[in-house]
C-alpha cells in the first residue's frame, strides 16, 4: 500500500527536528570553543597572581575569573540549600497530601511564581533590602545571601513541579501494594515512593541548578560587583561569571578582552556540565543501591 | 474446623452507591474459598473488604460485621463501639494479599522482599537474609533467583514476578492469603506454575481467591462463593461436584465466555 504524502511529511519533519537541535547545539559549542579555548589558560583563571596564592585567596586575583568562579559555585551552593528542602517538600505534599482545593490553590501559586520573570525577582530583592534599611535594619545590603534567596525563589518551581509529576507518575497499583503489605503513608512514600521517583526529583535539581548558574538578572540587583574577589561571607558582594560574562560583552576595550568573555563562558558551561555530571553520579549510585546491578 | 472469615450483612458503597450488599458468609481457616462472579458484580471489593484496601479509595464506606482469626481467636476488624480494632498496618501485615498483574516494585528482588520485611515487620538486620531466602524458597523462586538477587524484578518473567509478590507477602507471615485473578495477566505455562504453588500454599493458609475463569474456579476451590449484583447468590462446597455448565448457569453466561 502506498503511504499518503503528508506522512512522508511528517516522517521527515519528525527526521529533521533532531537533526536541527543538533545542528544548533553544535554551532554554539563549536563557536564557543573557537573563539574561547585557546584563551583557556592559567592567566584567565588567576591573571599575574600565583596560582597557589589566587586559589586560596592569599593575593587578590585582578585580571582573572577565579574568584567568579569561586562566587558562582558558592552561590549555586547556597540556592540549592535554600531552595531543595522547600521545593520537594512542597511538590511531595501536593502529590500526596493536598486536597484538589489545595492542589488548586498551591499550584496556582507556584505557576505565578514561574511564570515570574527573573528581572522582577531581582527587583523585589532590591526593595526588600530598601525596605530594612528604612525600617528594622538601617545597615542591611545586598549580598550572597539576598541573591542567593532570590535565585532560590526563582527556582523553587521548577523543583515543585518535577518533584510532583515524578511521584504522581508512579503507577496507583504501586500505593496500593504498599498499603496493602501494611506499610503507613509516611513509609510508603520513603521507602517505595520516593526512591521509585528519583530520577525525577533529579531532574529537577539539575534543571534548578543550571537555572541558578547562568542567571544575571537577579543577582544583579542583590549583590553581585565586578571586583570583589574571593566570596567572603554570606553579606559580603561577590562576582560571579554569568555577570562578568554580561560585564565584558558590555564594557570590552579590546579584542583580546572580548576573546576572554568567551573564555569565560566556555568555563561557565563547563561548571555546568561538571555539576549535571555530579548531580547523575549520585543519582545512579542510589538507584544501584536500591535497584542493584545494570538498571 | 474453625472459620478463618466471618463476615455478617456486609455492606460497602463509593460515593453513595451500593458495591457490596449485605453480604453474610463464613470461610473455614484450610483449604482454597473462590468468589465468582460476573465483572462488575463486586468480588474484589468484597475481597478487599478483608484487608481494609477499600479505604484507600475516596468515598468509602464500609457496615456490617467482619471478624477474622489472625492466630488469636475471632477479632473484629472494624471499629464498632466498645471494639477496638488492630491499627491498619497490622491487619494488612497479618492478611497478605497478591493482585491481578504483578506489581513488584522497580527495586532489585532482595529489596522488593527486604523493604516490607524491615519497614512492616521490623525485621532485625541480621535476620533479613535468611528470611528473604526463606520467602524465596516458600514461592519456589529461591534456585531461579539466587545467583540475581540484586537484579531488577522487572527482569523477571511474568509468572516469577507474580511469585516474587506471593513471597513477599508470605514474608511478613501472613494468617491468611487475598489473591485477586492472580493468574489473569500470566500464559498458560506460567498460570500452571501459580496454580500448583497456591494448592501447596493452601494446606498453610487459608487461601481467599477471586477468580475470572470457570475452569480455574472448578479445579482449585474446595468452596465456590457466587456473587450477582453485590450480592452472594449462591455457595457450593465440595471440590468437582458441579460442572462448568452447571456454573456458568448460575451466572446466567455462556461457559466459553470469559467473565
Amino acid at each position: 500500500m502506498k503511504r499518503p504524502f503528508s506522512l512522508h511529511l511528517f516522517r521527515l519533519a519528525a527526521g529533521t527536528a533532531p537533526a536541527l537541535l543538533l545542528v544548533c547545539v553544535g554551532t554554539l559549542i563549536g563557536y564557543l570553543s573557537w573563539r574561547g579555548a585557546p584563551t583557556l589558560r592559567l592567566s584567565l583563571f588567576f591573571g599575574s597572581t600565583p596560582v597557589w596564592d589566587g586559589l586560596t585567596g592569599a593575593r587578590p586575583v585582578w585580571d582573572g575569573i577565579w574568584p567568579a568562579c569561586a562566587g558562582t559555585l558558592c552561590l549555586v551552593g547556597l540556592t540549592l540549600l535554600l531552595a531543595v528542602f522547600p521545593g520537594v517538600g512542597c511538590g511531595i505534599y501536593l502529590a500526596e497530601y493536598a486536597s484538589p482545593a489545595w492542589k488548586r490553590r498551591i499550584g496556582g501559586a507556584v505557576n505565578m511564581l514561574a511564570g515570574m520573570p527573573s528581572i522582577v525577582m531581582g527587583l523585589f530583592g532590591f526593595s526588600l533590602i530598601l525596605l530594612l534599611r528604612h525600617s528594622v535594619a538601617p545597615r542591611a545590603n545586598t549580598g550572597m545571601l539576598l541573591a542567593a534567596s532570590c535565585l532560590a525563589l526563582l527556582v523553587l518551581p521548577v523543583l515543585v513541579a518535577t518533584t510532583r509529576e515524578a511521584l504522581e507518575a508512579v503507577p496507583d497499583s504501586l500505593r496500593l501494594a504498599a498499603s496493602a503489605l501494611g506499610m503507613t503513608p509516611a513509609r510508603r512514600l520513603s521507602h517505595v515512593l520516593l526512591p521509585i521517583s528519583v530520577r525525577g526529583i533529579g531532574g529537577g535539581v539539575v534543571l534548578a541548578l543550571g537555572r541558578a548558574a547562568e542567571d544575571t538578572a537577579v543577582i544583579m540587583f542583590t549583590g553581585v560587583v565586578a571586583n570583589a574577589g574571593l566570596p567572603a561571607g554570606l553579606t559580603d558582594k561577590f562576582e560571579s561569571l554569568s555577570f562578568s560574562i554580561y560585564y565584558t560583552a558590555a564594557q570590552y576595550q579590546d579584542q583580546a578582552e572580548l576573546l576572554r568573555g568567551f573564555g569565560t563562558a566556555l568555563v561557565l558551561l563547563g561548571i555546568s556540565v561538571m555539576l549535571l555530571c555530579a548531580a547523575r553520579f549520585l543519582e545512579n549510585g542510589y538507584r544501584r543501591r536500591w535497584r542493584g546491578g545494570d538498571a | 474446623m474453625k472459620a478463618a472469615v466471618e463476615m455478617e450483612d456486609v455492606h460497602v458503597a463509593f460515593n453513595g452507591r451500593d458495591v457490596v450488599r449485605g453480604v453474610s458468609a463464613s470461610l473455614p481457616d484450610r483449604g482454597i474459598s473462590v468468589i465468582i462472579g460476573r465483572s462488575g458484580c463486586g468480588k474484589t471489593t468484597l475481597l478487599r473488604v478483608l484487608n481494609r484496601l477499600n479505604e484507600e479509595f475516596p468515598g468509602c464506606r464500609t457496615s456490617g460485621r467482619v471478624e477474622l482469626n489472625l492466630g488469636a481467636g475471632p477479632e473484629a476488624v472494624y471499629p464498632a463501639p466498645g471494639v477496638r480494632p488492630r491499627p491498619l498496618p497490622e491487619l494488612r501485615r497479618l492478611v497478605g494479599m497478591v493482585f491481578q498483574s504483578p506489581n513488584v516494585f522497580p527495586v532489585s528482588v532482595f529489596h522488593n522482599i527486604a523493604i516490607p520485611l524491615l519497614t512492616v515487620a521490623e525485621c532485625p538486620k541480621s535476620e533479613l537474609a535468611d528470611r528473604v531466602r526463606k520467602a524465596l524458597e516458600d514461592v519456589g523462586l529461591w534456585k531461579d533467583v539466587m545467583e540475581r538477587l540484586h537484579m531488577p524484578a522487572e527482569h523477571l518473567s511474568g509468572g516469577q514476578q507474580q511469585r516474587l509478590c506471593l513471597a513477599r507477602a508470605l514474608a511478613l507471615e501472613p494468617s491468611i492469603l487475598l489473591l485477586d485473578e492472580p493468574t489473569a495477566s500470566l500464559d498458560v505455562h506460567a498460570t500452571a506454575e501459580v496454580e500448583e504453588l497456591l494448592r501447596n500454599l493452601a494446606e498453610r493458609y487459608p487461601l481467599i481467591m477471586v477468580s475470572h475463569s470457570l475452569r480455574q474456579a472448578l479445579q482449585m476451590g474446595d468452596r465456590l462463593l457466587v456473587m450477582e449484583n453485590g450480592m452472594l447468590t449462591h455457595r457450593l462446597e465440595g471440590r468437582a461436584s458441579t460442572t462448568e455448565r452447571e456454573l456458568s448457569g448460575l451466572l446466567g453466561v455462556a461457559p466459553e465466555r470469559l467473565l
